[in-house]
């Protein structure tokens, strides 16, 4: 069970050796990812992981949340009941069966709408922010449900329509909870790997027309691990995106427990 | 406005459903069900995957309640490691988050590479397990810190010895939530591929109980298939494939329901 210092510390050491052998400012900043030339930089996948979680996070809070206040707040009891199972059903489809979706769907979209390829960040983006959107709905929902009726009845009675009593009352009071159903999606969508692959094109290069092909964190480790031998610097500058993916999950996974004591 | 972005999101798994059934649904059939993959042929079926499925997912699971649930109990009952293991929270942030393709890279180097094994169900069994043991243990310890203390003050005010006291009294009134969890766990294993890529490999083969053979999955199998399958009809396989253990995921969840109506019953809580 305790195997998880284990892997934290073998992850650090592997990134240590690289950094050891190729200086920190290369690997940390270096915008190629050429380990045939001896070039590490972790750059492109550092960029592709950034770009998709803030895509992600643009398509999925809007779409997310106005289902959870449908779903928690306007339809009637019992189909409310009904949505709630639905909704832990849909969070429970493989990510798999979304980028066979993505590729069906989205890359075409992509590259109608914006040109080039279809396959890139973009694509990724929008596949796993539509992948989360039950997930962020779920969670919300939840939350919006444990609002006490009381405050929202007063509201009504001070004359707020319903649209102002759930932007003034029901949102602030469920704020705590609806931030931790964000922040969940958002490591969903950091973690995600097969959806993200299936769509992202898989060049490991930063540039700035997101729309073309890229590769993320998890993208990047799950290309290179067989092809680069464990002990040599890609193994272990494959390491080294997994140490940096931990950190960036686990950092989330903080800020989460802070936003739980909280609610 | 908020009822359009609501449509929205819900017509998404609508639409995905939809386009599963509509190049997937001709080629489901017992044939499918049962024959094996054509790699370069039309008419294939999912056979040894689906089975594979079962194995890989099964054995893991096997293994994996028991050790979590241990976890938690030593850990949320008896106290072990609050001094020098890791808090609780701590356990609950990696087994929720820890991203599987950090756990597929770890099997593929220290099982795969180091102790020599095959792309395997052996493999594919190991990275299931480390993923789900770090996950059952946080789950079931959401689980049983939902028991009130009240119940364990009583058994234990009654002279009953602790393990006495977590065995009749508080795995008893956890057992519908354990059981709803292991369920999700399921689900979740079900659909996994990115940890298996690279321990169970892509290829299946039928008709052996060998922990060794090749371990693909159905979820391997449709991230394969759709990514690089040479069949003509390779995405038609590859939805029905997808269609195919969308069934399995639900049908893990509503029997992780009916089981844990039927504790709920037999402890006298609903």
């Amino acid at each position: 069970m305790l195997w998880m210092a284990g892997l934290t510390g073998w992850l650090v050491a592997d990134t240590l050796r690289l950094v050891a052998r190729a200086g920190a400012a290369p690997v940390l900043l270096g915008f190629h990812f050429d380990p045939a030339h001896g070039r590490f930089g972790l750059l492109p996948f550092v960029w592709g992981s950034v770009v998709v979680g803030v895509l992600a996070l643009v398509v999925s809070v809007p779409l997310g949340l106005s289902w959870a206040v449908v779903a928690a707040k306007r339809l009637p009891r019992r189909a409310s009941s009904a949505m709630t199972t639905a909704m832990a059903a849909l969070v429970a489809i493989p990510s798999v069966v979304w980028g066979w979706w993505g590729l069906e769907t989205v890359v075409p979209a992509v590259r109608g709408a914006l040109g080039g390829p279809g396959f890139g960040l973009v694509a990724a983006g929008v596949t796993v922010a539509i992948m989360v959107v039950p997930t962020v709905a779920a969670l919300a929902a939840a939350s919006l449900r444990a609002v006490p009726a009381a405050l929202e009845d007063a509201s009504r009675a001070l004359g707020a329509d319903e649209d102002t009593t759930l932007m003034a009352v029901t949102l602030a009071a469920a704020r705590p909870g609806i931030t931790r159903a964000v922040l969940m999606g958002e490591a969903r969508v950091l973690a995600e790997t097969m959806a993200v692959a299936m769509v992202v094109g898989g060049q490991p290069v930063a540039r700035l027309q997101i729309a073309w092909p890229g590769a993320t964190l998890t993208t990047g480790i799950l290309t290179h691990l067989a092809a680069l031998p464990p002990k040599s610097p890609g193994g272990q500058a494959v390491a080294a995106m997994a140490l940096l993916l931990l950190a960036a999950t686990t950092w989330l996974g903080r800020h989460l427990r802070r936003l739980g004591a909280l609610s | 406005m908020l009822y359009g972005l609501a449509a929205v999101a819900m017509s998404f798994p609508v639409v995905l459903v939809a386009s599963l059934l509509r190049d997937g649904a001709p080629l489901l059939s017992w044939h499918f069900l049962t024959s094996a993959s054509r790699p370069l042929a039309a008419g294939g079926g999912v056979g040894a995957e689906l089975f594979n499925t079962l194995y890989v997912v099964g054995l893991a699971l096997a293994a994996s309640v028991p050790a979590g649930l241990l976890v938690a109990i030593l850990r949320r009952e008896y106290g072990w490691g609050r001094r020098w293991g890791p808090s609780l929270e701590a356990i609950a942030d990696f087994g929720a988050g820890v991203p599987s393709v950090v756990v597929g890279f770890l099997v593929f180097v220290l099982v795969v590479g180091d102790l020599g094994w095959p792309f395997s169900r052996g493999a594919g069994v190991v990275a299931l397990f480390l993923l789900n043991v770090p996950w059952v243990a946080a789950s079931s310890m959401a689980v049983l810190a939902s028991v009130p203390e009240s119940l364990r003050e009583a058994s234990l005010a009654l002279g009953a010895a602790p393990w006495d006291t977590t065995r009749r009294v508080v795995l008893p009134s956890a057992a519908p939530g354990l059981v709803e969890a292991a369920a999700v766990g399921a689900a979740r294993l079900l659909g996994e591929s990115a940890a298996l890529l690279f321990a169970t490999g892509v290829n299946a083969v039928g008709r052996s109980w060998s922990f060794w053979a090749p371990g693909a999955t159905l979820a391997v199998h449709v991230f394969a298939v759709r990514t690089e399958g040479l069949m003509p009809d390779a995405t038609a396989v590859s939805a029905a494939s997808a269609l195919v253990l969308l069934a399995m995921v639900v049908a893990a969840l509503l029997l992780g329901r009916v089981l844990s109506r039927w504790f709920m019953r037999r402890s006298g809580l609903a």
